[in-house]
């Protein structure tokens, strides 16, 4: 019992920590290009002073940058040191990690379009709500620093973004990411093995309520959080639930509420989140009717939220083993490579706090060298320190949706890949192998969303039918795992020739019905 | 600063086995239900199952009309629209190419729409007598039937 809670508190800390990793280094990016690139006057004017636009100029920003709530903290510590309020502080790490341009997309595709505008609508209402109300009740909360001296261009000003990032990660900011992963640990240690499957309903009229509950400690990435958004739709979930999975759940995590306790103090802080909760759970109650797509066929229970409860179920053998082939099986190759550079920058940055202890190497980065040094003339100009930064800051987001063509491949490069993880998963289905069919299922289900997203993002849009296409075979698919669960070997092989059937129609209506 | 950490100490004490023990209770029951997925019974088998379903559920219910039993009524009528809705999903379930589903797809949600104001009808009716399907309502029908040939003729 006790092995099974740790092993399967390690493994949604791990989980989490790995999908958060490239969200992590991209808000790692962008503090340190505050903090060298752009200054912290360009920065307090960028995000409109202290103004009442600020609000609005901070979700604008924050929905353009691809960072999590994990990879806003760092972000939100350089804005406090530039001096800017908490409201809009708060607006931007709130606004930040519920979309970027691979989680809109999703979005847009395989959830109701009307209801993610709407959503991003309403995130509009709330910051500006709570962010005026708080500006307002705590006043005076800007506290600017005076801004590090410049570093001289070149590559020294290059590695002046390395060295920043390797001491924030293994300084305040590690421990409000610990902070934030700490909810995740919480979740999987207090709610049982799949017990949220059935309390999302629409007819639940507490659910947006339980959603509360959960979505406040757990921690989602934006894509994660959007596709259980999509989920929650496919299954007739309640409209309102899905708000606050996005708000709180993708939205802030417990490493942001603690950073605000400690910079505002406990009331400031309590205010922000009473303000925040009556905001967001008023407003997912008022979203439930007018949202809720009528013809949304309701299910009886989803495993969209099975991520946030214990992976294991008291009875399971080797709960260490069970993990560590979890987490192999679910690691995507960005995580691995994000992960990798987190640690050489903790590395970096444990090497420079034990060894530097008085920044000699940032005063060393911040020597001016003599004039004759410093410019060659010609083409060979000094290109401002904002300039650089300004092009990396865009650099990122259009990164991240070029980012989006090979993260939703073409249909002949996702029926290529489909193709090999349904061959597995109807193998492993009828040799019974629980685990490698689950796996194998869940991939070809995430290629099914793939697909379709690629479609919409080459084609400008995507038809009911080819919709429809995706649909069925998602639900077979779904059939598949419970019939594996239950050990039926005649549903299975009917469920397997049925995948088969679907499989053969999704390929024809994608490769030549388009 | 002592009674502040025996506070704490006591809190913390009270609280893990109450959330790990206390939550633990409901593991057994979830943990067996990995619930299944049920279909409804009214749910057809194929598309062309459904369509014969909607036509005869159709004559009966505007043959008997809602005067007798209301609660009946008002059940069976959701159970038509149900079938009705999904149409579409069962249709994909065949080999009927782009063009046919979309006329599925848009004669299952006029027929829906339809069935919404006719049944309003049929519930206020309240003699025993029977009220024509209209012809718009037949005129999806004709569809629905004639799309259901194409199904039938592909084979299974």
């Amino acid at each position: 019992m006790w092995e099974t809670l740790f092993w399967g508190a390690g493994l949604r800390f791990s989980e989490a920590l790995l999908q958060a990793a490239p969200t992590i280094l991209v808000g790692l990016l962008v503090a340190a290009i505050v903090r060298r690139f752009l200054g912290y006057k360009l920065t307090f004017d960028l995000f409109g002073g202290n103004s009442r636009r600020g609000l609005f100029q901070a979700w604008l920003i924050g929905m353009l940058l691809p960072i999590c709530s994990l990879g806003a903290i760092p972000v939100i510590r350089e804005l406090r040191r530039a001096g800017l309020a908490g409201g809009t502080i708060m607006a931007f790490a709130l606004a930040a990690p519920l979309f970027n341009p691979l989680s809109l997309l999703y979005g847009l595709t395989l959830s109701e379009p009307r209801t993610i505008i709407a959503f991003a609508f309403c995130s509009l209402i709330v910051v500006t709500i709570v962010g005026l109300v708080w500006d307002r009740l705590h006043p005076q909360t800007s506290q600017a620093e005076p801004p590090p001296p410049p570093v001289p261009y070149g590559l020294k000003r290059m590695l002046s973004l390395v060295v920043f990032a390797a001491r924030e990660i293994t300084g305040a900011s590690l421990v409000y990411l610990l902070a934030g992963l700490s909810g995740v640990v919480l979740l999987a240690v207090i709610l049982p093995h799949g017990s949220l499957s059935s309390s999302m309903s629409h007819e639940n009229l507490w659910a947006p309520l339980v959603m509360t509950a959960v979505a406040l400690p757990a921690y989602a990435t934006p894509l994660l959080a959007m596709s259980q958004l999509g989920m929650m739709f496919q299954h007739g979930n309640s409209i309102g639930a899905a708000f606050v999975l996005l708000a709180f759940g993708a939205g802030m995590n417990f490493g942001t509420i603690a950073w605000m306790w400690r910079t505002y103090g406990l009331r400031p802080s309590l205010t922000w989140v009473l303000l925040l909760l009556v905001v967001v759970v008023g407003l997912s109650y008022g979203v439930e009717r007018p949202l809720y797509p009528a013809d949304a066929p309701a299910a009886d229970h989803t495993h969209a939220f099975d991520v946030y409860c214990r992976p294991f179920a008291a009875t399971t053998p080797d709960p260490f083993h069970e993990a560590l082939t979890k987490l192999r099986q679910n690691l995507g190759l960005h995580e691995v490579v994000a992960a990798c550079a987190l640690a050489t920058l903790m590395v970096i940055g444990v090497t420079l706090r034990t060894c530097d202890r008085r920044g000699r190497v940032e005063a060393w980065l911040e020597r001016v060298p003599p004039a004759a040094e410093s410019r060659a003339g010609g083409f060979d100009f000094v290109v401002p320190g904002w300039a650089v930064g300004g092009c990396i800051a865009v650099g990122i987001v259009a990164f991240s949706v070029v980012g989006c063509f090979a993260f939703y491949p073409p249909p002949s490069e996702v029926f290529e890949e489909m193709r090999i993880a349904k061959a597995e998963a109807l193998s492993a289905a009828t040799s019974g192998e629980r685990e490698q069919a689950e796996h194998w299922l869940a991939i070809c289900d995430d290629w099914t969303r793939k697909l379709q997203v690629g479609v919409y993002l080459r084609k400008g849009g995507l038809s009911d039918y080819h919709r429809m296409k995706a649909h069925v075979l998602r639900e077979k698919l779904e059939l598949l795992e419970h019939e594996v669960a239950e050990r039926d070997a005649d549903a299975i092989r009917h469920l397997n020739a049925d995948i088969d059937r679907a499989y053969g129609r999704l390929r024809r209506a994608y490769e030549q019905e388009l | 600063m002592m009674i502040l950490l025996s506070r704490f100490r006591i809190g913390a004490l009270c609280f893990v086995p109450l959330l790990v023990a206390g939550c633990d209770s409901l593991e057994p029951e979830l943990a067996a239900g990995d619930a299944e997925h049920h279909f409804p019974e009214h749910r057809p088998q194929n598309f062309t199952d459904g369509v014969r379903a909607v036509r005869s559920r159709l004559a009966k219910l505007s043959a008997e009309g809602a005067a007798q039993n209301r609660q009946q009524f008002a059940r069976q009528g959701q159970e038509l629209r149900d079938i009705i809705q999904w149409l579409p999903e069962l249709a994909a379930e065949t080999d009927l190419r782009k063009a046919d589903w979309d006329r599925v797809h848009a004669a299952s949600r006029r027929l829906a729409g339809r069935w919404g104001n006719f049944s309003a009808r049929l519930a206020g009716n309240s003699s025993a007598n029977a009220v024509p399907v209209t012809s718009e309502m037949e005129g999806d029908l004709a569809e629905l039937d004639r799309l259901a040939q194409i199904v039938d003729s592909e084979g299974p």
